[in-house]
């Protein structure tokens, strides 16, 4: 845990916007006005259901997908067209990504071995061959991998080892900021925990910054020093984990926290619930109003008018509710 | 309660190009009436195909080799295809885990609900059938069941294609439920709303239910006993209770330990190293001995037998064995 002095600021997003044309008249926000600040060595988790945008803004900050309006700020560097070739390809280093599904996202036909050290030639981190091979046998050592690993290919391996070489992969640039885009969702429980442990393991040691991206709420908690809410493209909570989770404000948070079942038949027998109505709606050409409008057990006129902006309530606590002053 | 189902040492077998799969190994469990079992396990420990063994829906490549499925006194491995097709849907029913692949994308979703009736409840008349099919869809609470009644499955969302999906399934008031992971696909909120639903299903029509899940958030939600499987084998079974209090396979502890709790928060998961066996080839002994913190040698060698702690609460390791004099 940091205290407040040693909070540095590595990325800093402001206003950022994504937006999709589908069919020819139609926009889907998927990404709506989204401001953020992600300090040096943090996690930062991202939750929210799926279709919510958590995983477009994951990608539009790595400048996998052009922004549509907003800047992403990253160490004092503006990421947009204007750097030349030199800056764009050391950001990319710099800012690396672990992706959702182990399975699609190694390619079938490569060896290990290129598919950890491709990085390291784009980059020029390796003097020679062997330099290089040295790398990766130790990168696959460092994600509890072992060295003959190097010369298979990824259909040999199970899905937690197949998250270890993207880890590794992630790893092999030396990178300050990593994405983890759903990491642990596609694997099972017993094995979830051996990854988000590595993870944690290598944050301490190369004290990386992770904006982690989950629906899982419990590992979320686990894992994020801060936590935001994303609803409809639009962050609708933000605060530190602990916080969040005892003191939920907005509507939306306390809907989906109430939702996770807890382990434990005793608390679950006697919990209340709040359930939501109906199910997300469509992203495609939403109205000016609060984006939970819909779906909100305490909607008024107000509401209607257009989506809050997200207000400071408590130090390091901030909420989009215009219930909520 | 009287036993509406016992599976008796079922073994399955699955032929692949590389060699036999021993997915399901000697597995014995039993269902009361109007109870909810949930089964847990990795993927890959067996739990799907010993539901789809019980159903009569094994792969091509797959085959019972072994033991007995007793479904109100009619044994289930012996029937015929045919006399096997009136039980499945009418008795037992099952809903999949994926509601985006199990509804014909080309039928509109009350002729779906139709077709099961049509089969199965022959004396109905047309009139009949729909009125029955409005009505389901409005037992699992779907609003404006009229109008979804014309609809296809891509004009729902996905919570609403698990209802139409259980919908067609509790079309003829079958006795067992089997859900195989009915809500993975699902977001958190709407998983809520579904598992809401089968609870309230359940008291309303008296089904026994068989729920497959690897969330143990699901499990406390809903179950009143667990089943574990571990590598083909189960490993240990309970009431819901002792098996998250009082744990007694190393499996079930190492899986409850590596859940964050929410109570706590900072250090590390204890997570369980290693990977599950192949069960191409499984291991001779205890199918989670390479992993198990308390192995011994025994474990390796010997496959430990079930044995009996309380009423209902039974599990399949060597440390309970009183040999092993009572280790904790």
């Amino acid at each position: 845990m940091m205290t407040n002095q040693e909070k540095q600021i590595l990325l800093d997003v402001k206003h950022l916007k994504k937006y999709f044309q589908v069919g020819k008249k139609q926009t889907l926000k998927a990404v709506d006005d989204v401001s953020i600040q992600i300090y040096k060595g943090e996690t930062l988790g991202l939750v929210g259901e799926s279709g919510c945008g958590k995983s477009t803004f994951g990608r539009t900050i790595l400048h996998l997908y052009e922004p549509t309006e907003g800047s992403v700020t990253f160490d004092g560097i503006t990421v947009d067209h204007s750097l030349d070739r030199k800056q764009a390809h050391e950001l990319s280093r710099r800012m690396q990504m672990i992706f959702q599904d182990p399975y699609a996202s190694l390619n079938p036909r490569r060896k290990i071995m290129d598919i950890v050290g491709e990085g390291m030639d784009a980059h020029g981190l390796a003097k020679n061959r062997k330099d290089k091979e040295d790398q990766v046998v130790n990168l696959l050592e460092t994600v509890g991998l072992q060295a003959e690993h190097a010369d298979r290919f990824p259909h040999e391996f199970s899905g937690g080892q197949r998250q270890r070489v993207g880890i590794a992969r992630a790893l092999a640039v030396n990178p300050d900021f990593i994405v983890c885009d759903e990491p642990i969702s596609a694997l099972d429980v017993s094995i979830q925990a051996q990854v988000v442990n590595l993870l944690e393991e290598l944050q301490e040691e190369r004290g990386l910054t992770y904006l982690f991206i989950a629906h899982d709420l419990s590992m979320v908690k686990h894992i994020s020093d801060r936590i935001g809410v994303m609803y409809l493209g639009c962050l609708m909570e933000l605060a530190d984990s602990e916080e969040l989770f005892e003191n939920p404000m907005h509507p939306y948070t306390k809907a989906l926290l109430s939702a996770i079942p807890i382990p434990d038949p005793e608390i679950e027998k006697s919990r209340k619930r709040i359930m939501l109505e109906g199910s997300l709606p469509s992203p495609i050409n939403l109205k000016n109003e609060c984006k939970f409008a819909s779906r909100c057990p305490n909607c008024k006129e107000s509401c209607m008018q257009r989506q809050p902006e997200l207000k400071e309530v408590s130090p390091g606590h901030f909420v989009a509710c215009s219930c909520i002053e | 309660m009287g036993k509406i189902l016992e599976v008796n040492h079922l073994t399955i077998h699955i032929k692949t190009h590389k060699g036999t799969v021993q997915a399901v190994r000697d597995v014995s469990f039993c269902l009361n009436e109007q109870e909810t079992l949930a089964v847990v396990g990795e993927s890959g420990s067996g739990k799907s195909i010993t539901m789809k063994g019980i159903m009569g829906i094994l792969p091509k490549n797959g085959k019972v080799t072994e033991g007995s499925v007793l479904y109100d006194g009619k044994e289930l491995t012996k029937l015929t295809e045919r006399q096997m097709q009136n039980v499945r849907g009418s008795e037992i029913a099952m809903v999949f885990q994926d509601p985006m692949t199990s509804l014909n994308p080309t039928m509109r979703v009350g002729k779906q609900i139709e077709e099961m009736l049509r089969a199965h409840k022959k004396d109905m008349t047309s009139e009949q059938r729909k009125k029955r099919g409005l009505e389901l869809l409005e037992l699992v609470g779907i609003s404006n069941p009229e109008e979804r009644y014309r609809q296809y499955p891509h004009q729902l969302s996905g919570g609403m294609r698990q209802r139409v999906v259980i919908a067609i399934a509790l079309a003829c008031e079958p006795k067992v439920l089997i859900a195989d992971e009915p809500t993975t696909a699902l977001d958190v909120t709407i998983q809520a709303q579904i598992l809401d639903l089968m609870r309230s299903l359940q008291t309303k029509i008296k089904t026994s239910i068989i729920i497959i899940t690897h969330n143990l958030g699901v499990v406390a939600n809903i179950a009143d006993r667990v089943a574990v499987m571990y590598g083909g084998k189960l490993v240990e079974t309970g009431a819901v209770s002792d098996i998250f209090h009082n744990p007694l396979h190393e499996y079930t502890k190492g899986l409850l330990k590596s859940v964050p709790k929410a109570q706590e928060k900072g250090g590390r998961l204890q997570a369980i190293p290693g990977t599950p066996p192949d069960l191409m080839d499984p291991p001779k002994g205890c199918p989670f001995a390479a992993r198990c913190m308390e192995t011994m040698l025994v474990c390796q060698k010997f496959m430990p037998e079930d044995t009996d702690c309380s009423e209902n609460h039974r599990s399949a390791c060597w440390l309970l064995d009183e040999r092993a004099g009572g280790v904790s």
